[in-house]
């Protein structure tokens, strides 16, 4: 595919931004997500039969404990995600502010992931004529 | 596994070689940085590196000099093991190269930096800045430690790409490794002491044993059980020693202590590998020759970096209908390191392909992280350099 070269600075600039907005957001929001677990929803549900004794072991210490605040994320964000583990309820323990935190992280890494990705590879595979 | 085992090896002499290389009587300027070692004394060090004698006139010049460039010895009589001391390089006239004032040292160490800087195999360090001191504090001082940390060293210097997911799998290693586990082993020991004391019965002792050991199994999978045992299960590993020339619990405390010595490294060089990615990206930025360049790597890092966080984002997504395992958080680890890292290049080949790219490192003020251990080409200076070089 041919871009002019305006076009394909416009887009460039647009992918850049949007990368260092996604890294600047969601690389905070997710260590702050992991210190603030509520205790309840590590009490409850961070304990067998809802995960195997080696991964409670493995995400219980950083940086693996990222993974934890994955998983409890996407169950709060989408339910129905949650075919096996039984953790779907996980979101009535945690408080207004922690979920919201939850949403904005998603949809900003979602975001970002959707734009920057076929971004480069797009732009990566462009003509740009003068 | 050996000869990335050798190669470490080479690439730890080579660097080795590198920073206690002799100097005496060379023309080139090369920076020449020597580690302290237990049991070294400064004459030892100048009379062996400048290749002269004590108590000679060369000695007195070279010691002076010595001093000199190492204003951290307060007393040559007493030089601590990790210290570094700069030793320039010697000419034939003047003993060793003579700076007499603060400026003209400093001039003189930009010139042996950016030199070996241009050659991207050698590394220059300013002794006295406190990046360079806390670099080599980190080098551990045990033998095998020591072998652990340049092997990781040599893969983030030569397989960047691949280090990611090594620096996910030794933090996996770590905590598998971990005391958590590990204790399990040593639960076997406290239960034989047991059966020693008549406390436990054999029946009941081969039972306990057994049931400790299943569940040390079940923590830690298959695949890393038969890789630190040397391909036996823990129930086979872990037994009773029958012959007489060792204590009879000496496979238990084997294998504990190499469980602990592993969790040790492993976490060790998780740190080292991160901590080595992250300084390499900004002393890279740091050192860039023009502006733009400048601009190539930060956006190389940055975009590399937020695909690697969104794609950790959305790979975790996997893991609420599937178990996670060690193998997994590897798999995880090195998909989320390629595509960060084939991001961060094609982000950097498009930048280089736009025509009136944003100013990213000034407009961020990235240069800022410059001064915490390398010191940063003028941003200003490099505008008017690029301007020229427009024109």
């Amino acid at each position: 595919m041919e871009l002019s070269q305006e076009t394909f600075d416009f887009l460039a600039s647009c992918v850049f931004i949007t990368a260092f907005f996604g890294f600047l957001t969601v690389a905070p929001l997710w260590l702050i997500l992991t210190f603030l677990t509520p205790k309840k929803v590590l009490e409850n549900y961070f304990k067998e039969p809802y995960f195997q004794s080696n991964e409670i072991d493995l995400m219980s210490s950083f940086p693996i404990s990222l993974l934890r605040t994955g998983i409890f994320g996407w169950v709060t964000l989408i339910p129905s995600l949650d075919t096996k583990r039984g953790i779907r309820d996980c979101h009535k323990l945690m408080p207004k502010w922690y979920k919201l935190l939850i949403f904005l992280w998603c949809l900003i890494g979602i975001l970002t992931f959707i734009i920057t990705v076929p971004g480069l590879i797009f732009l990566s595979n462009v003509t740009i004529v003068n | 596994m050996q000869s990335l085992v050798n190669n470490s090896k080479d690439y730890s002499a080579e660097f080795e070689r590198r920073f206690y290389q002799k100097t005496a009587y060379q023309n080139s300027y090369e920076p020449v940085f020597y580690y302290v070692k237990p049991g070294d004394t400064l004459s030892q060090i100048i009379t062996s590196y400048y290749d002269i004698r004590y108590g000679t006139k060369e000695y007195d010049y070279a010691l002076l000099q010595v001093l000199f460039n190492n204003k951290h010895i307060t007393n040559p009589n007493s030089i601590q093991p990790r210290q570094v001391i700069s030793l320039l390089p010697m000419t034939p006239r003047y003993g060793v190269s003579m700076c007499l004032e603060e400026d003209a040292a400093q001039q003189d160490f930009e010139v042996l930096r950016s030199k070996a800087m241009n050659n991207s195999s050698v590394m220059a360090f300013r002794p006295n800045d406190s990046a360079t001191q806390q670099f080599l504090s980190s080098i551990p001082s045990d033998p095998q430690e020591r072998d652990m940390f340049w092997t990781l060293a040599w893969l983030q210097s030569n397989y960047d790409i691949l280090s990611t997911g090594a620096a996910a799998t030794a933090n996996v290693l770590g905590g598998l490794a971990g005391e958590q586990n590990s204790g399990l082993i040593k639960e076997v020991d406290k239960l034989y002491t047991q059966y020693q004391n008549k406390k436990l019965t054999k029946s009941q002792y081969d039972y306990k044993r057994r049931q400790v050991l299943k569940s040390y199994s079940q923590k830690v999978g298959p695949v890393f059980e038969k890789a630190v045992f040397n391909g036996q299960t823990t129930q086979q590993a872990i037994r009773i020693n029958r012959t007489k020339a060792l204590p009879a619990n000496a496979d238990i405390l084997k294998y504990a202590g190499r469980l602990n010595e592993l969790a040790k490294l492993a976490s060790k060089g998780g740190l080292i590998l991160t901590g080595f990615g992250v300084v390499k990206g900004a002393h890279d930025m740091c050192q860039a020759e023009t502006l733009k360049e400048k601009n190539e790597i930060f956006v190389e890092t940055a975009v590399g970096s937020s695909i690697g966080v969104v794609s950790g984002l959305v790979l975790t997504g996997v893991l609420i209908a599937n178990p996670l395992f060690w193998g997994g958080v590897l798999i995880l680890g090195t998909i989320a390191a390629v595509g960060s890292y084939a991001a961060g290049k094609s982000a950097r080949k498009i930048y280089s392909l736009s025509s009136d790219p944003i100013d990213f490192v000034s407009l961020t003020k990235a240069e800022a992280v410059c001064n915490l251990g390398f010191k940063a080409k003028s941003t200003d200076n490099l505008k008017s350099f690029d301007s020229l070089r427009a024109l």
